[in-house]
């Protein structure tokens, strides 16, 4: 993680994130929560980082223990 | 109100398939743009409620039924074929315009029609226009890809063709919901699940569109899976296990495309991924998920389409089509790394673009519904399409590091013409759908995607998405592997069973031969001569044989009933 705050993109994506939760946490909330966590600030930008780096690395341990094969035009 | 059948939408393409057939290569090509803009003019002519049709062979054959969920569908196709005909200007082989052609009418016909009989005759013409326009594209691999699609699109077929006899036998021949309450009913569904490819019944999709021509790649996108939602939409609104089933897809074609490496197979798991939330929209049965549905499926017909163009264009210019041996082309492909932009950014959903104002609706939808993990998933799917069809597949398209791709032929102007179309499309109906894509939509059910808090959502989503790639963009590089399919587990031991049937017929024959006299002989030593032949028989005989068995254990069911 220190290596990422080193990097410069990784720096401007999470201050362009924090200032839009901020943004729904100051100004624009949800206007019709239905359920518990559409009143939570900055519940879509945790769905949209975590799911992501949960997804890559299942997908890839799916890919490496079971899918993935050496390339062939046909199977 | 009864029409002619001479004003059906399909009739142009129809005519069109025809004389392309016989026309030079610039009467192909004038053709299979004409057509497009006849088909229009019929369908924006017909008033709703029209009908028209005939009798023959004791039964009433609806072929055109135009009305609001027809017509969201009929006009995304017509449009979109006349799109697909300008980037395919440059083709100049007769047969595979003529598939293209016939395709576009069978999409048509299928969305139009009126009673179960029509609906499977169309629904049989899109399998074989599919077909040969694969085939017609003589790629590696097309030949033997053709063929597994041809089972999975047959035993889907037959298994609807029971459904829909054993409807008519209880007098229902109208095209129009059916509670799944009846084995009839689940017959129907299975088969239509199937060209919608649900998993596990979606290899088809994945398997084939990736080895026709990059023009026929761009047709085949467009019509099969929306047709299969329009058809559930119609008969299997409110179904329950279409809402999990719809879920699933969406999130399945997420964790397949983070394995790809093929760019077109890449964007097929797309496919399914987002024919997922259509699928979840119709489950989930309400006006506004049943809009959303529609209006997704004419958003989806347009973005995949662009991607589908975009990463043609960029297999046309460079003759390469892996992430492993692209990169480092937005240079000289630049035009075609802004639309496959437009298009990644509609299909994620980002704010002005048509996936924006779509997708949100069945998302809404779920919340609306009250089903939280649906609504939940729908939001990991989100995030999986912007991770790679906005951020991997262009970075390592255009962005990665070189390895050695070069632009060898300029990419035609036909090409950008028609991307640039199908952007505007992508744009304009995201940024006013009032008047262009909500005004078509068939069900009483209002929505407002411009509000404050959709905006924040979906960007806090996708710049989420963007830290996470950015974290892990090392990991998500192309590798130079074949990611095997759910098929492989089940195809596998069909084949290994078909074979063996064959060796177990020679050695019977073989030792009944030996041990019997010469008339008795002579028939052991036939039975042994099939199971060789067959055995060692092409995918061809052994996909219809497949179908075959399943076909008569079917009309076994319905017998023995």
């Amino acid at each position: 993680m220190r290596e990422a705050m080193k990097d410069r993109v990784s720096i401007i994506l999470a201050a362009v994130l924090l200032v839009l939760v901020a943004l729904e946490a100051l100004v624009w909330g949800h206007e019709h929560p239905r359920f518990p966590w559409h009143s939570v600030p900055g519940y879509a930008a945790m769905i949209g980082l975590f799911s992501c780096l949960f997804v890559v690395q299942l997908s890839k341990l799916l890919g490496k223990t079971l899918l993935q094969r050496p390339e062939r035009d046909d199977y | 109100m009864t029409t002619s059948l001479l004003l059906h939408p399909v009739l142009p393409f129809v005519v069109a398939a025809a004389l392309a057939a016989v026309a030079g290569p610039m009467g192909r090509r004038l053709v299979s743009l004409a057509a497009p803009l006849a088909a229009l003019a019929m369908l924006v002519s017909l008033p709703d409620g029209a009908t028209a049709g005939f009798s023959a062979l004791g039964h009433d054959w609806v072929l055109l039924r135009a009305d609001g969920l027809g017509r969201v569908f009929a006009m995304a196709f017509i449009l979109y074929a006349f799109i697909a005909s300008i980037f395919a200007w440059s083709e100049e082989g007769a047969g595979p315009k003529v598939a293209a052609m016939a395709l576009c009418g069978a999409g048509v016909g299928v969305v139009l029609a009126g009673d179960l009989l029509s609906l499977f005759f169309f629904w049989e013409w899109l399998t074989v226009a599919s077909l040969f326009l694969l085939w017609f594209g003589n790629t590696p691999g097309s030949w033997a890809a053709g063929f597994r699609y041809l089972v999975f699109h047959l035993a889907g077929a037959t298994v609807m063709l029971m459904g829909i006899l054993m409807q008519m036998a209880e007098g229902n021949t109208a095209f129009t919901a059916m509670p799944a309450t009846q084995l009839s009913a689940w017959l129907i569904l299975a088969g239509m699940v199937t060209n919608a490819a649900v998993p596990p019944l979606h290899a088809w999709l994945s398997d084939a569109y990736p080895r026709a021509s990059v023009f026929g790649t761009v047709f085949l996108a467009a019509f099969t899976t929306k047709a299969a939602v329009y058809a559930l939409s119609r008969a299997f609104a409110g179904t329950e296990i279409l809402v999990w089933g719809g879920t699933i897809m969406a999130l399945f074609g997420v964790v397949y495309a983070v394995l790809e490496n093929d760019i077109r197979r890449l964007l097929t798991y797309h496919i399914i991924s987002q024919v997922g939330y259509m699928v979840a929209g119709v489950g989930l049965g309400t006006a506004l998920a049943l809009n959303g549905a529609s209006a997704h499926a004419f958003s989806h017909i347009f973005y995949k389409g662009l991607l589908m163009m975009s990463a043609g264009a960029v297999i046309y210019a460079t003759g390469r089509g892996k992430l492993t041996e692209l990169g480092h082309l937005a240079g000289p492909l630049k035009l075609v790394l802004i639309f496959m932009m437009i298009g990644a950014f509609s299909i994620s959903g980002v704010p002005f673009f048509n996936g924006f104002v779509s997708k949100s609706m069945i998302v809404s939808a779920a919340a609306y519904s009250e089903r939280a993990p649906i609504e939940f998933l729908l939001l990991v799917a989100s995030m999986g399409t912007f991770l790679h069809t906005g951020l991997k597949l262009p970075w390592f398209t255009f962005f990665g590091k070189d390895q050695g791709a070069r632009v060898i032929r300029d990419v035609p102007t036909s090409m950008y013409v028609a991307m640039g179309l199908a952007a505007i499309v992508c744009f304009v109906t995201g940024v006013l759908p009032g008047p262009t894509l909500y005004a078509l939509l068939p069900f009483d059910a209002t929505y407002a995607p411009f509000t404050a808090h959709h905006f924040l959502e979906s960007l806090q989503l996708l710049t989420g998405t963007a830290l996470g790639f950015w974290l892990l963009r090392v990991k998500l590089g192309g590798e130079p592997t074949t990611t095997i399919d759910i098929d492989s587990f089940y195809r596998q031991p069909i084949l290994w069973t078909v074979d063996s049937a064959g060796a177990l017929f020679e050695g019977i024959g073989a030792r009944a031969k030996a041990g019997t006299g010469a008339v008795i002989g002579g028939s052991w030593g036939a039975m042994q001569g099939f199971g060789r032949r067959y055995a060692h028989t092409p995918l061809a005989v052994q996909s219809f044989v497949i179908v075959g068995v399943i076909a008569l254990v079917g009309l076994a069911v319905i017998l023995t009933r």
